[in-house]
């Protein structure tokens, strides 16, 4: 909780910081993720955002962002048995789940640094909504005969997020960024399951669209 | 004085609502009104009779309606374990005649608790009966008819106090040509007091 806390002043500081002067414009950025929250599992993926910068004079450094991806498979085993005398008893199951990310933030940036004219290091923090749809199946499963036990479901997770990372604008169209997003905040729901929420970590390139040129 | 009364009715709706029990029913997307089939001790069986689905009852102040595990004596060579349960229509909507479902499994006389921990893993397909109560039992409605049993998971749980069996399976069987039971699982959490062995 105390985390949240201090992550929530932070992004309030943004409101006092050092203003960027930038021009508005569209960054369209990708790069790969990875999840961090899942012990069982690996998660990558390879997320695309747009990023709306409305920065002018008059404004915060505020920005608006929408990403969405979907997760390479991951494989784990699944246990199915069935009551019928000419079956064997049990059966080891292939199961394959994915997952489809989108996200919506709201974010800011604090410069830290500007090496020279063209180029500036800023920290950026965000916070969001995020709807994480899971889909699960089992490989060969005959649903007729068998019963698999504790299975794993398809299962949509929505929630709150917040995000932190530094970015480096080293051209004034090209940026790289490292961003971590932390799992879903508040997650409904109880039934067991062996995967969690997704929490990334991903390195970024971005690339920047100006639409209008600075009064 | 009014406050005193707001204090006591928020305090008895705090209770009320802690008071609850979960129903812990989980729908199996392959099986229309079935619960999964799962090893969480969440006391729920559920199963087809006659392609209609039942589940044990639920009560919002006692949860689920717990099974009975019941070694009867005979004369014969064997003693029976009985595990029964009440039965209800999934959706309530509709009624049905059938209030109890029960096993009956052929066990020796010294049947134990150590013996039913040693079916874990054991599929018992020749031996089983089925029947199927009315509310109270008549005998015309006890006809037996032959049943599958798999104890797929049993384990002891000491986190208890007194210790609780975790028994979790599945069950079909027929009675005549006219009762088809089907897709029957059950998930279960008894103390191990509540044995009669």
């Amino acid at each position: 909780m105390n985390t949240r806390i201090v992550f929530f002043c932070c992004f309030i500081c943004v409101f006092f910081c050092e203003r960027l002067y930038a021009q508005p414009n569209i960054t369209l950025s990708t790069g790969p993720a990875k999840d961090l929250n899942n012990t069982n599992y690996e998660f990558y993926y390879l997320p695309v955002a747009v990023q709306w910068n409305p920065g002018n004079k008059k404004s915060h450094p505020f920005f608006a962002e929408i990403s969405y991806g979907q997760t390479f498979n991951v494989s784990n085993s699944g246990t199915a048995y069935t009551l019928h005398p000419s079956l064997p008893p049990s059966e080891t199951l292939k199961e394959s789940i994915y997952a489809n990310i989108a996200t919506f933030n709201l974010g800011g940036r604090i410069r830290v640094g500007r090496p020279n004219r063209k180029s500036d290091v800023n920290i950026i923090l965000t916070a969001g909504i995020c709807s994480q749809n899971f889909k699960v199946t089992y490989k060969n499963y005959d649903k007729t005969n068998y019963e698999v036990l504790n299975p794993d479901v398809n299962t949509n997770m929505s929630g709150a997020v917040e995000g932190f990372g530094i970015e480096y604008h080293f051209s004034v169209h090209h940026s790289v960024r490292l961003y971590a997003q932390t799992p879903l905040l508040i997650i409904r729901g109880d039934y067991p399951l062996s995967f969690r929420s997704i929490g990334s970590v991903q390195l970024a390139y971005g690339y920047k669209f100006y639409y209008k040129k600075r009064k | 004085m009014k406050n005193f009364i707001l204090t006591i009715l928020a305090v008895s709706a705090i209770i009320l609502f802690t008071a609850c029990a979960k129903r812990n029913f989980y729908p199996d997307d392959n099986d229309a009104g079935l619960s999964r089939f799962t090893s969480y001790g969440y006391n729920i069986a559920t199963n087809y009779i006659n392609g209609k689905p039942f589940i044990n009852p639920f009560s919002a102040l006692h949860g689920n309606f717990l099974p009975v595990f019941n070694k009867i004596s005979t004369n014969s060579s064997e003693d029976t374990l009985n595990i029964s349960w009440a039965i209800e229509r999934e959706d309530t909507t509709t009624y049905e005649p059938y209030h109890y479902l029960n096993l009956w499994i052929p066990v020796s006389k010294t049947f134990s608790k150590e013996n039913l921990l040693g079916y874990n893993g054991t599929r018992i397909t020749d031996s089983c009966s089925i029947t199927l109560e009315r509310a109270p039992v008549s005998p015309d409605t006890t006809t037996k008819g032959s049943a599958n049993i798999y104890f797929v998971k049993i384990e002891e749980d000491k986190s208890y106090s007194p210790a609780h069996l975790q028994i979790s399976g599945l069950f079909d069987g027929n009675i005549g040509d006219s009762v088809l039971i089907t897709k029957g699982r059950f998930d279960f959490n008894i103390a191990e007091s509540a044995l009669n062995f």
